[in-house]
């Protein structure tokens, strides 16, 4: 009698014993599995966004001022708007609503402007005279009260004298490794201004047609002015 | 020497070329580096056929040119420099089928705009071919457009004073299934590559995130360190199991097995700081091992078999304490002698004979190195695995096959072997997953160049050790850092596959030989 309760004791605690390892193991081999699957899914989940198409988003639409757009502009956070006017007036916009920001009247009539750099918010402007004027958007981060608010002013980050070009149709000026170069053409006539040290007042123009003629067989080529 | 009547003009690449455009579309291309000596590097047309060009513009940092024609292709003109020549060969084209009459690039990125006559926004990325979307609009070609610097924002100014804004989400274009594994044509390369390339020192820098030469690494240094380990470990398995004194067995299998727990930064330190620079100023001693090894081994058996029975029976099951001074002995003479077959066969220098003969570059850090040092890194568990596999044949299958008549060599073959099966080519199959992720390893010995050369003297990157070089100093959520995840999610469906397949063999393994 008491061989067989213990015998019932033991096959009781085997019993629960059996029941309990194979719980243990089913779930210890669920979670392995949850893991991998988990894992998987959290890279899928990081790789996810590149599979995604791009878009193009429907358009928003202000009205400013009524006035020909010589260059049109965007500040790094996207946050402002900057606009070239041909008749020399420069205007920052909110992007949220529109609203102007600031308003620069340079008093020129410009037919051409672009951006110096990829990474400077630096223009050249050139006017009807073949005057070339470089300007520059400055976003001034305040923050009064615990709030944030982003001033944008104008700046001549070289001189706020406009250097005459001479005779030219079109022109391209980069800022690139602190050097700035302006090469303006008319026909089949090129030249080319380099302005190094950036950060430095514009030194004066250099002309060495001359020099280059000798070495170059460059015959159309003049440097500077004419 | 004339130039084109230009009606367009780029600055090029740091200003030191200048691009002039007239409006037939041919171009010169002069190269103001020196001002005192401007010469030109290429004069030729940027026409197609029969089409005309309607607008033309540089893309960041000015090595490419894209016009757009009036048949609506867009091509990609990129300027090839070599010591001979300047080409100006067109690397890609789209087609957005009507006239295009503006295009606007991106600032901070290779992409770029274009607008077509009927006013259809294009959005394209040259580096992933891909035309990423289109939009009708009421714009026009003499619009003032520009793309915000984080280029997430089109604005355009109407004449009558309106403004446009359009949101742009486009926040990984460089990325294809082309560009990551098919060959991509870069600016400034003379032909369609792939490589692996993520940053540089240059905002203007065009990445290159081709999978395929990490893809290409993580399999290289894989073949050759399971080309190392495999007959290492699997013989060492079966000598150990089957023919292995008991006493001696003890001792060499948890030797071995304490081999796996070595660190494995620890194994690439001394591989890439201790073993390349040795293997590189010893390189004939190093292949000369391959044949003193064998050789010496050979003859050693042929004179063994020679001795009288009553000395083999002895020593039987001891032989792997009796061959290891003759192995040491063989690496000896291999490194005495090796300048002399440098000399004989080599012409007294070995890199050099190999570069000039047989067109392989030796770089310090390279396949030899790391098959040998990863190699060492998988035999313990190739050997443990596979020991105890051959260790599990049953006894009877043995003593009948012996009792049969066959030999051991033929018992060896034809029984054990067939029934451990499953386990060795699991040992083999766990080893080969080992060597796929390992990390540290061919992280400091392979120098991580990103080659798609099988030489076993070149380098190599494997996925691991480019996750491992380059994840700390991606950007959170750009394209680089969802890449190496992607490369994370390559590696892993790659082992998994490797793995579900090696499990799948070692069940019909299984059933096939477990009847035995």
């Amino acid at each position: 009698m008491q061989k067989e309760l213990h015998a019932g004791r033991l096959s009781s605690r085997r019993h629960w014993t059996n029941v309990l390892t194979r719980y243990t193991v089913g779930v210890g081999g669920a979670a392995v599995i949850g893991a991998i699957t988990l894992i998987f899914a959290y890279l899928l989940w990081v790789v996810a966004p590149i599979l995604l198409p791009a878009n193009i988003e429907t358009p928003t639409e202000y009205q400013l001022n009524d006035r020909e757009t010589a260059l049109m502009d965007v500040s790094e956070n996207g946050e402002v708007m900057f606009r070239v006017g041909n008749d020399g007036v420069v205007e920052f916009f909110s992007i949220d609503d529109g609203r102007g920001l600031a308003a620069y009247d340079l008093k020129l009539n410009i037919t051409q402007a672009q951006r110096v750099s990829p990474l400077v918010d630096t223009y050249a402007l050139l006017d009807t005279n073949n005057n070339l004027l470089f300007i520059k958007a400055d976003y001034i981060v305040n923050f009064v009260d615990g709030q944030r608010r982003l001033s944008p002013q104008l700046s001549f980050p070289f001189s706020n004298r406009s250097i005459s070009m001479g005779d030219i149709e079109h022109f391209d000026v980069q800022l690139a490794d602190d050097d700035l170069v302006i090469a303006g053409v008319k026909g089949g006539t090129t030249g080319v201004n380099p302005l190094p040290k950036y950060g430095i007042r514009l030194p004066p123009l250099r002309v060495i047609t001359d020099q280059l003629d000798e070495h170059s067989n460059c015959g159309t080529c003049f440097f500077g002015p004419a | 020497m004339s130039t084109v009547t230009a009606e367009h003009v780029f600055l090029g690449p740091r200003n030191q070329w200048i691009y002039l455009l007239d409006g037939e579309g041919n171009i010169d291309v002069l190269s103001i580096k020196s001002l005192q000596r401007v010469t030109r590097l290429y004069q030729g047309s940027l026409v197609s056929g029969d089409a005309n060009i309607t607008a033309v513009a540089p893309l960041l940092g000015r090595y490419s040119l894209v016009t757009g024609d009036d048949r609506g292709r867009i091509v990609q003109w990129s300027a090839l420099i070599n010591a001979d020549e300047t080409r100006f060969v067109a690397i890609r084209s789209f087609d957005v089928e009507r006239p295009v009459v503006q295009l606007v690039t991106e600032p901070r990125r290779k992409g770029f705009l274009s607008l077509a006559d009927n006013g259809e926004l294009s959005l394209l990325y040259p580096t992933s071919g891909r035309l990423l979307d289109q939009r009708m609009s009421d714009l026009t070609a003499t619009t003032p457009i520009a793309v915000a610097p984080r280029s997430n924002l089109l604005i355009a100014a109407k004449s009558d004073g309106r403004v446009m804004t359009y949101g742009l989400d486009n926040q990984h274009p460089e990325i294809s299934w082309g560009a990551l594994w098919t060959k991509v044509w870069y600016e400034g390369y003379d032909e369609p590559i792939y490589s692996w390339q993520s940053s540089s020192a240059d905002n203007d820098f065009e990445p290159k995130f081709s999978l395929a030469p990490l893809a290409f690494g993580t399999i290289k240094a894989a073949f050759y360190a399971l080309l190392f380990a495999v007959p290492i470990a699997l013989m060492g398995a079966v000598y150990t199991a089957y023919f292995m004194a008991p006493a001696m067995r003890a001792l060499v299998k948890p030797g071995i097995e304490i081999m796996a727990a070595l660190p494995t930064v620890i194994l690439g330190f001394l591989g890439g700081l201790w073993l390349a620079p040795i293997i590189e100023a010893n390189l004939s001693s190093v292949l000369s091992v391959f044949v003193f090894l064998p050789v010496g081994l050979f003859l050693f058996a042929l004179a063994w078999s020679a001795l009288p029975d009553k000395w083999i029976n002895a020593t039987s099951g001891w032989y792997g304490l009796i061959v290891t001074p003759l192995i040491l002995l063989s690496v000896y003479l291999a490194f005495l002698y090796g300048p002399f077959f440098e000399t004989v066969f080599f012409d007294g220098d070995s890199r050099a004979w190999f570069l000039e003969v047989l067109g392989l570059n030796y770089d310090q850090r390279n396949a030899l190195v790391v098959g040998i040092v990863m190699g060492l890194a998988v035999i313990p568990t190739i050997f443990s695995i596979a020991e105890d596999a051959v260790y599990a044949v049953p006894d009877h299958l043995v003593r009948g096959s012996l009792a049969l008549g066959a030999t051991p060599w033929q018992t060896l073959v034809k029984v054990v072997l067939l029934t451990a099966s499953p386990g060795i080519f699991s040992a083999v199959m766990i080893g080969m997953g080992r060597a796929v992720g390992e990390t540290m390893i061919v992280l400091m010995a392979t120098g991580n160049t990103p080659l798609m050369d099988f030489n076993i003297f070149e380098g190599m990157r494997t996925f691991a050790a480019n996750i491992a070089v380059e994840l700390p100093e991606s950007e959170v959520d750009s394209s680089h850092y969802r890449i190496l995840f992607l490369a994370a999610l390559v590696l892993f469906l790659f082992t998994f596959v490797i793995n579900t397949v090696a499990e799948v063999v070692r069940q019909r393994l299984r059933q096939r030989y477990g009847s035995l």
